[in-house]
């Protein structure tokens, strides 16, 4: 026996289930309202006779062919706002405990911050009756002089594309087009102008911003403390989940920041500190090997979406900021699929130099 | 007999599932023959990974969603199979953590969690040997990604064709997960048979 045959005895012990026994046991029929989870008493593999199995196969009948004709006493549904929140698994120091110290040992070796990056979003376009998630992708480089607190970037590159193999099919249905004139939302001019191609004039019109309130300019960041409390303290960050569908948007504000390594490290404590994150170990969106936390955001009408901040595990640097779609919000579930990104950045690149734009 | 061409006899000269696809958008009803035909391999390998319960909710939301988007299902498609898992595969990986709890507790305590809601087995609980409990170990490690390939070829019965539509990538990321992930398991397999020949754990 292989490994492959070994994992297929664990799977012989599980019972294949007919579909009038899964049409009973999940009470799906088509067109039954919204899906619920359902925690229904463990009666069915009891009653699993020659006899209830007959019964069974009428009820699929019933349930399908004759939907609304027949009642299955299956126990109340649970109302998803009265869901308990699944158990965050696992110590986030696991995946962040090396990096915190990779990082710290690092060199800052010049004054500029160098990044290269791709921000991506997910917008609905289309006809009415057929609409699609397009991913808007734009790639560029900034540079940070922190010395001179002077900033440059170049837009290189940015595309559309369909933000799944499923919603390429509707794109197709729809001609392939490369512009819109709007989105499902009604956002006009939507079509963007292709970025510039060389680096813009350096501006000192610059602050960074942690989460939505807190902002930050170079004199900040060179006092800034190296300790997770005091860290907190600076970006007004409590002990809480925060609240929306961005709970980890101001630590990963915060792990962009272009600070020292032992500040660098202190903000990475900080993240594995952060409330009700679990540690993540896979691939970021790009597919490069990650390591870092994850949180599931639930806002409401805005949707169930799952956010990750991810690192490279070898050289410790922030790779992408992820918020993955678990359900659409209102607005987007004509369009939007669980599984795709919403938005993210990645970086394919960030260092400290003494060189500045070209 | 290969799992696809098993499926393509069993359909072979029935209606296609992109056929009764199109029908139910006029007969809704006749949606409950995709059901029929996909819901108990698709249980099996929820519940080897999830569990009863959350392989019946997985099942019936993979449906529902199934169902709603019915009107947008690609014709040139014929089989649904691929298009269903697909749904299903981002279903599971909600529960991520709770499958990794699972693998966990078989590797260290030798019971089977996804086990404990057969009951109409007499041995719910199966002592696991070492070989089960060297699966899981490996099984609770693996990335996702690795994890959902692997899975889906040894319990799902995919193809690696069907894995890369189900997952949305190349057929070549399937082949290396997939050649990853069985070379961890036969080292985690030797190292298991070395200690039985030792007759320790």
């Amino acid at each position: 026996m292989n490994e492959l045959d070994h994992l297929r005895t664990l799977r012989s012990q599980i019972p294949e289930r007919t579909s009038e026994e899964l049409a009973l046991l999940t009470g799906w029929r088509p067109g039954r309202g919204e899906f619920r989870p359902v925690r229904r008493p463990r009666l069915l593999p009891l009653a699993l006779s020659g006899l209830a199995l007959v019964a069974a196969a009428a009820v699929f009948l019933a349930l399908v062919v004759f939907p609304g004709s027949f009642t299955v006493g299956v126990g109340p549904a649970v109302d998803p706002s009265e869901e308990a929140i699944e158990e965050v698994e696992g110590d986030p120091m696991e995946t962040m405990g090396p990096l915190i110290e990779k990082i710290g040992a690092q060199e800052q070796t010049g004054t500029v911050w160098y990044t290269r990056s791709e921000t991506t979003e997910a917008i609905g376009v289309g006809p009415a009756d057929d609409p699609y998630a397009m991913l808007y992708r734009i790639t560029g480089e900034h540079w940070r002089n922190t010395a001179l607190s002077q900033s440059s970037h170049r837009g290189l590159d940015d595309r559309w594309e369909p933000a799944s193999e499923e919603q390429r099919a509707a794109w197709e249905r729809d001609g392939s087009p490369q512009t819109w004139t709007e989105s499902t939302n009604g956002d006009v001019s939507i079509a963007q102008e292709h970025a510039m191609d060389v680096p813009g004039p350096p501006y000192k019109d610059w602050y960074y911003v942690i989460g939505d309130t807190v902002q930050l300019e170079d004199e900040d960041l060179a006092a800034l403390p190296t300790d997770p409390d005091g860290l907190r303290g600076e970006f007004g960050l409590g002990t809480a989940v925060r609240p929306g569908d961005r709970p980890l948007q101001p630590y990963f504000d915060a792990a962009a920041l272009p600070t020292s390594p032992e500040v660098r490290a202190g903000i990475y404590e900080m993240i594995a500190q952060a409330p009700e994150v679990a540690p993540f170990e896979g691939e970021d969106v790009l597919g490069r090997p990650a390591v870092g936390i994850s949180q599931v955001a639930d806002d409401g009408a805005q949707g169930r979406f799952e956010q990750r901040l991810l690192f490279d595990p070898e050289t410790a640097e922030l790779l992408s900021y992820e918020t993955i779609v678990i359900t659409p919000p209102e607005h987007a579930q004509a369009w939007q699929r669980p599984g795709e990104h919403a938005r993210y950045v990645a970086y394919e690149e960030s260092l400290w130099t003494s060189e500045g734009p070209p | 007999m290969s799992p696809t061409a098993s499926r393509a006899q069993a359909h072979e000269g029935a209606e296609s599932d992109a056929s009764v696809i199109r029908r139910s958008l006029h007969e809704p009803a006749g949606f409950g023959e995709i059901f029929h035909r996909h819901a108990p391999a698709l249980h099996r390998y929820t519940a080897r990974r999830l569990g009863s319960a959350e392989a019946e909710d997985v099942v019936a939301e993979t449906f529902h969603i199934a169902f709603r988007e019915r009107r947008r299902y690609d014709p040139a498609y014929p089989d649904a199979r691929p298009w269903l898992w697909r749904i299903a595969a981002n279903l599971i990986r909600r529960h991520h953590r709770t499958e990794t709890r699972h693998y966990r507790a078989l590797a260290r305590t030798g019971a089977d969690p996804v086990l404990e809601g057969h009951a109409d087995r007499v041995d719910a609980r199966v002592d696991a040997d070492a070989v089960s409990a060297s699966l899981a170990s490996v099984l609770a490690r693996l990335s996702k990604g690795d994890r959902d390939v692997l899975l889906l070829i040894a319990w799902g019965d995919l193809t690696y064709e069907e894995a890369a539509s189900v997952l949305g990538i190349p057929v070549g990321t399937v082949r290396s997960r997939l050649h990853r992930a069985r070379r961890i398991l036969r080292a985690a397999l030797s190292a298991s048979a070395v200690i039985n020949e030792e007759g320790t754990r």
